[in-house]
């Protein structure tokens, strides 16, 4: 773990993440970039629509390994709004957990499958192979970030914008495409997962629940 | 215009409507993207956290939810709170809607309650996609059949939605059904939503959600488990005893297998023959049947027979008595031949002792003839009859379910397009 502290009030920042290289300082909302050793204030983050997630930073976790809650960005497309919740593994694997109108996603980075279409080109219904399995494209959302917190592996300033493709094989396998507004491109494989099988704790206390 | 005020530790906000300002509460705060509101029906959209107006409502609401927005319940074991209401109906039966309520559980997301003719069922979205299979759908190793396609239409609505809800929108819908389970597909342009129901008695509803007026029940709903789901079990009770009941006759029929014993011809005159003993048998195992066939060459004539068995010295069982009649006539008139009677006689006992039995044989014959009496012991061969009344009476309850099950399925699927049953003509629907 790295502290730095807060270019902006001098609170301590820290990094648990070797990967990560954005953060929002928790007490003056700064967002930071770090480099090299030190941190850059990029700007302010907005306040937070409120929402009623149980998930918060320093949640702590369990499937196929112990697992935190480091950050998240909230995404919104034209319907609303989902979670990604920035995952890092006890082992060094980090992932994410998306949280979306109900159901739970947990994905890691996988390599990008050659031949990939362009964004504009993936429809509903289309398939792409990654690895060895056909997905399914379930749908394209047009995405731009609402609000970040904690620390992430890439700069989120709020405005990014981007387009968000979810996958499905099987089951229960899930996987994600999400383009960069450059035309760059992260490939996620995972699962979807139910709430009781992630065995969460340090949850965020809800009131009435 | 105004925010979602949040209020700090708490999951509910609430926003004024534009409509006619009453305080619209939002109970699933950054999810909720419409929001209507159960005083004037005005559907406002969450953007960038505030609430817009974006269908305003005319005339005042005529639909009343059964379970008020803000109840808690619990369903298969866990808590969900009723956020939202929506009435929708078939594009062709506009007349007969169904009721939804969207259940809403921070940890466990969302799930849907619906009721038709007070029958509910319980959804919740699944990401597997069922697999179509020879006109059927294969989910999670069960085969669902299809009950109906159609076009669900909102008719009404109040409270909150996780996605964008406008009167009249339209969804192709499908339904499959497994019972207790079914399969609901909605397709819009854009998406494709499948739901995994559950059937839930309506006590149990009562019970969770006090829904006010609580619906009455009638018919049977397409995924109502029926009240003789357990068939299996009975027609499975059923093949066990059946092979028990064969097992104990192939026994009974190793013991009876010994050849039919002659007796004694018995030669009878007027005044007739007194106890001639005729025969002896022996009878192992604790209950054998005795068949005893008498022949007497009548003819124009009568003779009374008597039969007795009678256990030999040391032998338990008790003496049988029997006394028939055997008459034969027969002859020639304008209708042509005729005959009346027979030459012989059946005697049977049942359930005698293990034992040695002499048979004794007794006869009298009209005045004036003289008749032969021939007889022949048969032991144990009447137990088939038995066998068969033993499985008629085991049929009878799987008979009776299964036709009881065929009713209900036939009630089940009268109301599908796709009812596998042919159409009684002049029967009575379970439509209202």
């Amino acid at each position: 773990m790295k502290k730095y502290p807060c270019p902006s009030c001098g609170a301590e920042v820290r990094f648990q993440s070797s990967a990560s290289v954005f953060a929002v300082c928790q007490y003056c909302k700064s967002t930071l970039v770090r480099r090299d050793l030190n941190l850059e204030a990029l700007g302010k983050m907005a306040d937070l629509q409120d929402d009623v997630s149980p998930l918060q930073i320093g949640t702590t976790g369990r499937f196929r390994g112990e697992f935190i809650l480091l950050g998240r960005v909230k995404v919104k497309y034209e319907d609303g709004f989902w979670n990604e919740w920035f995952v890092r593994f006890d082992d060094g694997r980090e992932g994410w957990l998306a949280e979306a109108q109900g159901f739970l996603m947990l994905s890691l980075p996988v390599e990008v499958p050659p031949n990939l279409p362009a964004a504009t080109a993936i429809h509903p219904g289309l398939v792409v192979p990654i690895g060895k399995t056909e997905f399914t494209v379930q749908d394209v959302k047009k995405v731009t970030y609402a609000f970040a917190e904690g620390e992430l592996p890439f700069p989120a300033p709020q405005g990014f914008q981007g387009v968000s493709i979810d996958l499905a094989a099987g089951s229960d396998d899930f996987a994600s495409l999400s383009y960069g507004d450059k035309g760059d491109v992260d490939v996620f494989r995972g699962q979807y997962i139910e709430f009781a099988d992630l065995h969460l704790q340090n949850l965020k206390a809800i009131d009435g629940w | 215009m105004v925010g979602e005020s949040p209020s700090p530790n708490s999951g509910v906000a609430s926003f004024t409507c534009q409509g006619c300002g009453a305080a619209v509460e939002i109970r699933a705060k950054g999810l909720t993207v419409t929001a209507v509101c159960s005083a004037c029906g005005s559907i406002s959209e969450n953007d960038n956290g505030l609430f817009k107006i974006v269908q305003k409502a005319e005339g005042l609401l005529k639909i009343k939810s059964r379970i008020a927005l803000g109840t808690k319940g619990k369903l298969f074991g866990q808590i969900y709170q009723v956020i939202g209401f929506m009435q929708r109906y078939d594009e062709v039966y506009p007349e007969d809607p169904w009721d939804e309520y969207l259940l809403y559980n921070p940890y466990l997301g969302y799930c849907w309650l619906a009721e038709s003719d007070g029958h509910w069922t319980q959804y919740k979205p699944t990401k597997t996609t069922p697999k179509p299979l020879a006109g059927d759908f294969q989910f999670l190793n069960e085969t669902y059949k299809v009950y109906h396609r159609g076009k669900a239409v909102v008719a009404f609505v109040i409270g909150e939605f996780y996605w964008q809800v406008r009167l009249d929108q339209k969804v192709d819908t499908l339904d499959a059904i497994c019972p207790p389970h079914s399969l609901s597909r909605e397709a819009s342009s854009d998406e494709v939503v499948w739901s995994l129901g559950t059937y839930v008695e309506a006590k149990t509803i009562e019970d969770a959600f006090h829904p006010n007026p609580m619906p009455r029940q009638h018919g049977v709903a397409p995924n109502q488990p029926a009240p003789t789901q357990g068939l299996g079990g009975v027609w499975m009770v059923w093949a066990w005893t059946l092979i028990l009941l064969f097992c104990v006759q192939l026994f009974l029929g190793g013991v009876r297998s010994q050849k039919p014993i002659i007796g004694l011809d018995v030669n009878a005159t007027v005044p007739g023959a007194s106890d001639v003993e005729v025969a002896t048998f022996t009878t192992q195992g604790s209950a054998t049947h005795v068949t005893i066939d008498v022949s007497a060459n009548v003819n124009q004539s009568w003779a009374t027979v008597g039969l007795r068995v009678v256990p030999e010295e040391g032998s338990k069982g008790p003496e049988h008595n029997f006394e028939k009649d055997i008459s034969y006539y027969s002859g020639y008139d304008s209708d042509g031949s005729w005959s009346e009677g027979s030459t012989s006689a059946e005697f049977l006992i049942n359930s005698l002792p293990a034992g040695k039995y002499r048979v004794l044989i007794s006869g009298t014959p009209d005045p004036g003839h003289s008749v032969v009496i021939s007889s022949k012991i048969i032991i144990a061969p009447s137990v088939w009859s038995n066998f068969w009344l033993a499985l008629f009476l085991i049929s009878l309850p799987p008979i009776w379910l299964g036709l009881r099950s065929r009713g209900f399925e036939r009630s089940r699927w009268s109301n599908s397009e796709y009812n596998p049953y042919p159409q009684a003509t002049g029967g009575s629907s379970d439509d209202d």
